[in-house]
């Protein structure tokens, strides 16, 4: 997913006016500096992100899978970051960005079924790296795969057609604080070339 | 009021930066002030307040002052404003100089209620190819019987371009982490996923941890099954998979670090742990040296240069990065890189310190800016650098004398004739203006003479 920032074309305002003004380095150096506090303010909020309290994952006690670290650090790549005399463009590539603008529902892929962490074993890992070695198996008419303990059965994983996860904004910073960035790269940058 | 009035007004002021400095808040509020104005919105609610708190307290009186005439402007509103100020000052105890830094905030204050005007954010879902993504893609594969201590020993750039694991002589298999890899880097899948596509081609390939590949040559010691040497097992598939996506993601953010803004913004880096781990290095569990003590190692290596007292905090341009990769110190777990991971299954990573920090911090003074690394170079780049390097000083100094001769005689034969050719246009362009003079001349006379007779 790609994010991109810019300039608002506006009439008003005499930054407008100086904008508009610039063109070719100055202008790509300006969207530059704005891309490079968006992408630091993202990558700080979305590396600051901790698994709520209350998930499954938390309450299984399981160890954090650093999920929302790599993808931090995924932003950092500001590779990521180009800028021409349009915009800056943030391009954020991790798997469930796009939650943070839609509900997504997410459907198996060459498998029949999502396997849902039941377990704290099974936290992090897919049935498929670990069937023989657990000896899992699904019992008859049960949409969960389970291993054997003795005598006892024990749920590993649910299985499930599809999850929906709700929209959440806040996985990634809101417009405005990512506007404020922007803001900030440009006036930094401003002020350091008046000076 | 016209901007010239303001700053020849503006050129009454005593101190010289003073009177830039107001001329540029001029510039800029008086635009301001006339689109607001045309539009009939209330720009002093909006900016005023602002320009005065951004003045200390004791400053506010005069603020207010400066941001009223720039306001409301007219000859008497500035009259007043020029009579006033001596006296803000004055009541203030500040002397006159203090005028800069009080147009510069003003220069702010003006700027800044502007913020939410100047940015758009927009979305898009179109895929986006990195410099992570660059850099794994120049990558080939390298089959190599060598375990991890032997390939330390291999130059880094060969390693920085290669798509390998200790002990992996399978081509096949090397060819599916690029894949896995990739499609990671991509945002197509993740981790777990990524772990299962390498898992059923071993499978595919019939690698047994105990025998290796079928029909594999290479002498590979058989594995202990679930061990870091079992290339199926959990634990070594993760750590191919996350070392080489995060060598990857680092290599970029070391890129990016290194853009003139960025290194003026955020002059060093520091190391924190970012990724959680059950046994960090250095717990009593682990038996391991932590970051701290391979920091002062690393640190006396190169004398402290460019380093923050008692801090994990250093310049970008300081030698303690390479150090680090290095393993100064002693050790063997390292990468040879100047960006994280810094070691195998290391938590640490980076993060940008900002300018103003680093000046309390003493690593920067206010004007100064880190240097670029060699980071930005690219490997083919780094490769002539060190064949350079290589080189007796006196072969070294023959060879860029004869890259400077050539380049110099070059520029200078393409300057002289250059020069040359200007010069003939010029010559030619005077005698045939001169020659033009006198047969006008000569015209004008005849004409005079037969016009007499």
């Amino acid at each position: 997913m790609n994010v991109h920032v810019a300039f608002t074309h506006s009439e008003n305002g005499p930054l407008a006016k100086l904008i508009r003004g610039l063109d070719g380095q100055g202008r790509i150096d300006l969207h530059a500096a704005m891309g490079i506090e968006v992408q630091q303010t993202t990558a700080a909020h979305v590396g600051a992100l901790q698994r709520a309290p209350d998930s499954l994952l938390a309450k299984l006690g399981a160890a954090p899978t650093n999920f929302y670290q790599h993808a931090a650090e995924r932003i950092e790549s500001p590779a990521a970051l180009a800028s021409d005399a349009s915009a800056a463009t943030l391009t954020l590539n991790y798997p469930g960005v796009a939650r943070a603008f839609r509900t997504i529902t997410i459907t198996p892929v060459n498998a029949k079924a999502l396997a849902i962490p039941f377990d704290r074993m099974a936290v992090g890992r897919s049935p498929r790296d670990c069937w023989q070695e657990l000896h899992l198996f699904i019992p008859k008419g049960k949409g969960y795969i389970a291993m054997r303990v003795g005598t006892e059965i024990k749920v590993m994983w649910l299985l499930r057609r599809f999850v929906t996860q709700p929209q959440n904004r806040a996985l990634l910073p809101s417009s405005a604080r990512w506007e404020e960035a922007a803001s900030l790269g440009a006036n930094t940058y401003l002020r350091h070339a008046l000076n | 009021m016209t901007t010239a009035t303001l700053i020849r007004f503006a050129a009454t002021l005593p101190p010289r930066r003073a009177r830039m400095a107001l001329a540029i808040a001029a510039g800029v509020a008086l635009p301001l002030l006339s689109a607001a104005q045309a539009d009939e919105a209330p720009a002093s609610d909006h900016w005023l307040p602002k320009c005065a708190s951004a003045w200390e307290d004791d400053m506010h009186g005069m603020c207010m002052a400066i941001a009223a005439a720039l306001h409301d402007g007219g000859t008497e509103a500035l009259v007043s404003l020029r009579k006033a100020l001596p006296f803000h000052l004055r009541e203030a105890n500040r002397s006159p100089a203090l005028g800069t830094a009080l147009c510069r905030a003003m220069l702010t204050a003006v700027v800044e209620p502007e913020a939410p005007l100047v940015s758009a954010v927009s979305y898009d879902a179109e895929p986006g190819v990195t410099e992570a993504l660059k850099q794994w893609r120049s990558r080939e594969v390298f089959e190599t019987d060598l375990g991890s201590a032997d390939l330390r020993e291999l130059s880094r750039e060969l390693l920085n371009r290669s798509i390998f694991s200790a002990r992996v002589t399978n081509a096949d298999f090397l060819n599916e982490v690029g894949v896995a890899v990739d499609d990671i880097l991509a945002g197509k899948t993740n981790m777990a996923q990524g772990r299962w596509r390498l898992l059923r081609k071993l499978k595919e390939l019939g690698y047994d941890p105990m025998t290796g590949f079928p029909g594999d040559m290479a002498n590979i010691p058989p594995a202990e099954r679930d061990s870091l040497q079992d290339l199926s097992s959990e634990r070594r598939l993760d750590l191919i998979l996350e070392t080489n996506v995060r060598m990857a993601s680092c290599y970029a953010q070391h890129l990016a670090g290194n853009t003139p803004y960025a290194l003026h913004a955020y002059p060093a880096w520091e190391l924190v742990r970012l990724f959680h781990r059950e046994t960090p290095r250095g717990s009593p569990e682990s038996h391991s040296i932590g970051w701290g003590q391979r920091w002062s190692d690393a640190l006396e290596s190169v004398s402290g240069e460019g380093v923050a007292d008692k801090l994990l905090v250093a310049r970008k341009d300081s030698p303690i990065w390479q150090a680090l990769g290095d393993g100064a110190g002693d050790y063997t777990d390292t990468f040879g890189n100047p960006y994280p991971p810094f070691a195998f299954r290391s938590g640490m990573a980076w993060k940008p310190v900002r300018r103003d920090r680093c000046i309390t911090l003493g690593l920067i003074s206010g004007d100064e800016s880190a240097r670029r690394t060699d980071a930005q170079l690219s490997p083919g780049e780094k490769e002539v650098r060190a064949a350079v390097e290589k080189l007796s000083p006196d072969l070294r100094a023959e060879l860029e004398r004869e890259l400077n001769t050539d380049a110099e005689r070059a520029f200078l034969d393409r300057t002289q004739s250059e020069h040359e050719a200007t010069q003939s246009a010029v010559r030619d362009e005077r005698i045939a203006r001169a020659e033009q003079v006198q047969s006008d001349h000569r015209a004008r006379m005849k004409a005079m003479t037969e016009g007499v007779t």
